[in-house]
């Protein structure tokens, strides 16, 4: 249902009007994937890796320099889930007039129809349904970001794109809105592109995880799989720097050398080699294309594996 | 035996805001002994931040530390009350023997003037050194958070750093004047995972070498189960649960602490398989009022007496905690 | 009903407070300008000509008899000097009998706030040279001088916010040129640039022509001011994320600029309108001072000083100077206002 191919983006490094700079930052370099109905593509990876990037091209705010981005036409509508429910939401406007807004601009309600939808709406995220006359600043963080899901699913979108939408919330509240989303998810038959810094997070909430470093996807497979069997050398180090409550696991004392990969300068090879523990010269010259390892559905762009 | 280095007691802060009076910090008592790391632990109005600024006098209009609260800092032989220092006295203090370092490093640093020379600055400040000195000091130090290249990074401004960078510099800076307490409020939380392992690792480093205290002040429990000694875990203003780290996550007595550790997300829970606890409820709002148990809104141990009358604290084998209805 | 935390914070400040209910006394002594003022802005007194302020009496030959004044005698009639006689008093009473005038313009009436009782004139703050009442010339000279700003500052808004919100919101080389134009226009020398465009208006127009004409001149270097102002701020909103959310669901750009990115800068537009108005004023006043703006027989503040011109008139009859004081007054009133709303709209000021 939904396809992208080959998604490349370039930002041009420009100073100001006059500037003739060619520095470009290399922020998306060559995307694929499929996702399917009802299913959730989680993609995992710091900052800079290019996950915004992505949500961007996808959804045309940022268009992307070449490759393609295809929807099955019962689909066309995309939503998104901003990070920050305290810079989403209009702070002048009523919360029956932001959860509907999507239904107005699409024609399907009316403007007598918005406080009865708005209702079902809100009871629908788990808020009570009377209070569609309120103002953005009379609610918590978790509260807002409820509106915000419920502004996303109102139009019955295909796919929701749900770009770290808890890591701004406190942590007694994420957990809330992680459940809403998977429960939501059953009910209204959405399909979800995940995007988080946090590869639990990520692990918990999706059907197929992507790994994404300097703008490529380094590494893809079923949540169980990758946590299980991670094939990357840098999604090796993503789980064993993710804390972990109860298992003692002194992430303190791993041993990581090197810094996040220069996006501006490009160097030929494997954009993880200067991190990566298990390097040979191969890696300094070419790219290893995503490929399929033993297991179906697990796919990794490592020379250790090709 | 290890000797308390800062005893702080009764600590009540409250900000006048023009529409109504909010106790940021509701009658805290703790205790930070030397070599040891101190988590305090709380989400968004729990005080952690403000319990820290008003260690450090650092509370501005319209805010207030109550003036019965003590917060005694060992000097010598014996204590002195800071909530009783004048701003200069207090001037000395700060960045000499208490230090703090910050979620954002790039707000702390001023743009305009090069990182060598801004590292050092707290050692001129405090007269111990020229600014030759103190150059060469920063340059030192700047070695010591394994800086690589360190003499040649000492001349970048702060925006030619990456935000691992800057924060391992606001740690050399925070460390110049051998400070007995270093206070660390969120410092990984801007950061990427492997950048937090990697700052987490040095903060651990240098704690162990010089022997000061350091408070690690953060929102997410999990960071802290083996990096601190101890935990203090604090709900809209309020200690909830004080015990040894591991004593704490293992075995936790508020049933807040429980709730919260079951609703964190951990590698290995999947779609479909698990289902991750969710805390019914949200974080009271600034100035709400509160007549029992501040988490009794939310919890599933909730009885009449909780709403109604707030506990007190309980001491028992080294753990505290406020409840009623605490597991053993 | 809960008041908004900008409401609480605005209240605090006494002097923001006080200036904003001089302001409002001001306002409402134009509205009710007839009744308030005991005479016609043109009524004169050919015998009273410079007579000085009347000092209000109450007490007469040790005996309490009310408020009233005593009457001047002309002392000399070529310097136009005058001396009490202090035997001749003149009761002050409410509601007198004098002028007809229409109250708000349509009901017409004779009764003024006060007045003596004998139909003598009074001159509180002194006459001028043709014999006429300072204090109501004062009022009703407030009526352009105050409305003279507004509808100049609401005129500039109008086109700052239409300028300034298309060039902001489409950016690129439209904006560019737009805000290339606008510091042009900011560059020019305000008050001369006043003077130049006050010299290409023909002269044989009307009273009300005028008052047009002069409100748009002040407006024109005020609205690329705004528009700069406006357009910066729907630079830093038109990227918000709930704008983006906006355009996602397919809502429109016109929709979106008026709906999600003017409302929030409804605090700024109040800020810019109070901070504006002073200067605005100023530039009428500056202009009819020099005989440029409003001319007799309309009566303004900036007109009502170009009688205090010659020093030697200042310096034998000073009471040619009171709208002087009225002008800085309002000024004065306005800014502290602007600066009080500006500390309480800022979240981070106390």
């Amino acid at each position: 249902m939904l396809t992208v191919k080959d998604l490349v983006k370039h930002f041009p490094l420009k100073a100001g009007r006059f500037s003739s700079s060619e520095e470009k930052i290399h922020a998306l370099n060559g995307v694929s994937f499929t996702l399917g109905k009802k299913k959730t593509l989680g993609i995992v990876g710091e900052s800079g890796c290019g996950k915004s990037t992505l949500a961007k091209a996808i959804l045309g705010i940022k268009p992307p320099d070449s490759g393609s981005v295809l929807l099955s036409p019962a689909d066309t509508r995309m939503q998104y889930i901003f990070q920050d429910p305290y810079l989403s939401l209009d702070p002048k406007m009523q919360v029956k007039d932001i959860i509907t807004e999507p239904m107005r601009a699409a024609g399907m309600i009316t403007k007598r129809e918005v406080a009865r939808e708005a209702e079902r709406l809100l009871e629908l995220v788990g808020l009570p349904k009377d209070w569609g006359t309120k103002y953005p600043h009379e609610f918590s963080g978790g509260q807002r970001q409820r509106i915000c899901i419920g502004r996303a699913i109102s139009s019955r979108p295909g796919i929701v794109i749900c770009d770290e939408p808890v890591s701004s919330l406190d942590v007694s509240i994420q957990s809330q809105i992680l459940n809403l989303l998977l429960e939501l998810q059953e009910k209204l038959e959405i399909s979800y592109i995940f995007i988080a810094h946090n590869i639990a997070v990520v692990l918990y909430m999706s059907d197929i995880v992507s790994v994404m470093y300097a703008g490529y996807i380094v590494e893809s497979a079923a949540p169980q799989e990758l946590y299980a069997n991670p094939m990357h050398p840098y999604t090796r180090l993503l789980l064993s720097v993710v804390p972990e409550i109860g298992k003692n696991k002194r992430i303190f004392e791993q041993k990581i050398t090197g810094e996040v990969p220069d996006l501006i300068h490009i160097e030929p090879g494997c954009p993880f080699y200067s991190r990566c523990p298990v390097h040979s010269d191969k890696c300094r010259t070419a790219i290893p294309q995503l490929k399929p390892g033993e297991k179906e559905d697990h796919s990794c762009t490592c020379w250790l594996y090709q | 035996m290890k000797e308390k280095i800062l005893e702080v007691k009764n600590l009540t802060t409250i900000f006048h805001n023009v529409n109504q009076d909010v106790t940021a910090v509701d009658n805290l008592s703790f205790d930070l002994f030397s070599h040891e790391i101190l988590a305090m632990i709380g989400e968004s109005g729990s005080g952690k931040s403000v319990t820290n600024l008003s260690i450090m006098q650092l509370i501005d209009e319209p805010g207030e530390v109550a003036p019965g609260s003590r917060i005694l800092f060992r000097d010598g032989d014996g204590y002195i009350n800071l909530n009783r220092m004048t701003e200069k006295e207090m001037e000395r203090i700060r960045g000499d023997r208490i230090s703090m370092i910050f979620q954002e490093p790039s707000a702390s640093f001023n743009p305009l003037f090069k990182l060598g020379n801004q590292v050092g600055e707290s050692l001129r400040l405090h007269g111990q050194s020229t600014k030759e000195e103190a150059y060469q000091e920063a340059l030192k130090l700047l070695e010591q958070v394994h800086i690589p290249n360190s003499a040649l990074r000492a001349q970048d401004y702060p925006f030619q750093m990456s935000g691992g960078m800057l924060q391992r510099m606001m740690i050399a800076q925070a460390l110049a004047c051998h400070p007995d307490i270093l206070i660390a409020d969120e410092p990984t939380t801007a950061l990427d995972v492997t950048t937090q392992a990697q700052i987490l690792g040095l903060l651990k480093e240098k704690q162990a070498e010089t022997g000061m205290s350091v408070i690690f002040i953060t929102h997410d429990l999990a960071l802290v189960e083996d990096f601190s000694d101890r935990i203090l875990i604090l709900y809209a203003g309020s200690l909830m649960e004080e015990g040894p780290a591991r004593d704490v996550i293992s075995h936790p007595m508020h049933p807040y602490t429980q709730d919260l550790i079951r609703s964190i997300p951990k590698p290995g829970m999947f779609k479909g398989q698990d289902k991750l606890f969710a805390i019914p409820g949200k974080v009271p709002d600034p100035g709400e009022k509160i007549t029992g148990c501040p988490y009794a809104k939310r919890c599933s141990r909730c009885t009449a007496e909780c709403q109604a009358s707030r506990p007190d604290i309980t001491e028992k084998n080294g753990r505290k905690v406020r409840c009623f209805h605490a597991y053993s | 009903m809960k008041h908004s935390i900008p409401y609480l914070k605005f209240k605090r400040k006494k002097l923001g407070m006080l200036c904003f209910w001089i302001l409002v006394v001001l306002y409402l002594s134009f509205i009710f300008e007839g009744f308030l003022a005991p005479y016609q802005p043109n009524t004169k007194f050919k015998s009273k000509s410079y007579q000085p302020p009347h000092a209000i009496h109450l007490i007469h030959d040790g005996k309490f008899i009310g408020p009233f004044v005593y009457e001047y005698e002309m002392a000399n009639p070529f310097y136009k000097k005058y001396r009490t006689d202090w035997t001749v008093i003149h009761k002050l009473s409410l509601f007198t009998k004098g002028d007809e005038y229409r109250l708000f313009g349509l009901i017409p009436s004779k009764t003024h706030l006060f007045g003596t009782k004998d139909g003598e004139p009074v001159f509180l703050l002194g006459a001028d040279r043709l014999g006429r009442d300072m204090l109501s010339r004062i009022i009703c000279g407030a009526k352009i001088s105050l409305t003279i700003g507004f509808v100049s500052i609401l005129t500039a808004l109008l086109g700052g916010i239409l300028i300034g919100g298309i060039s902001g919101y489409i950016g690129g080389m439209t904006d560019w040129s737009i805000m290339r134009c606008c510091e042009v226009i900011i560059l020019l020398p305000t008050f001369y640039f006043f003077l130049f465009l006050r010299s290409i208006l023909p002269a044989d127009i009307t009273p009300g022509q005028k008052f047009l004409f002069i409100t748009l001149i002040l407006a024109i270097p005020s609205w690329a001011g705004s528009a700069r102002g406006i357009r910066n701020w729907v630079l830093s909103l038109k990227n918000a994320d709930y704008v983006t959310a906006a355009k996602l669901s397919g809502v429109k750009s016109l929709p979106i600029l008026l709906r999600h990115i003017i409302p929030q800068i409804r605090s700024i537009l109040i800020l810019d309108i109070t901070l504006s108005v002073p200067g605005v004023i100023l530039g009428e006043a500056g202009l009819s001072f020099l005989n440029l703006g409003i001319t007799e027989p309309s009566v303004s503040w900036g007109m009502l000083m170009s009688a205090a011109m010659d020093i030697n008139v200042l310096k034998q009859y000073p009471w040619v100077l009171w709208p002087a004081f009225v002008i800085i007054l309002t000024v004065f009133c306005f800014f502290t206002l602007g600066y009080s709303l500006k500390d309480a709209f800022d979240p981070k000021a106390m």
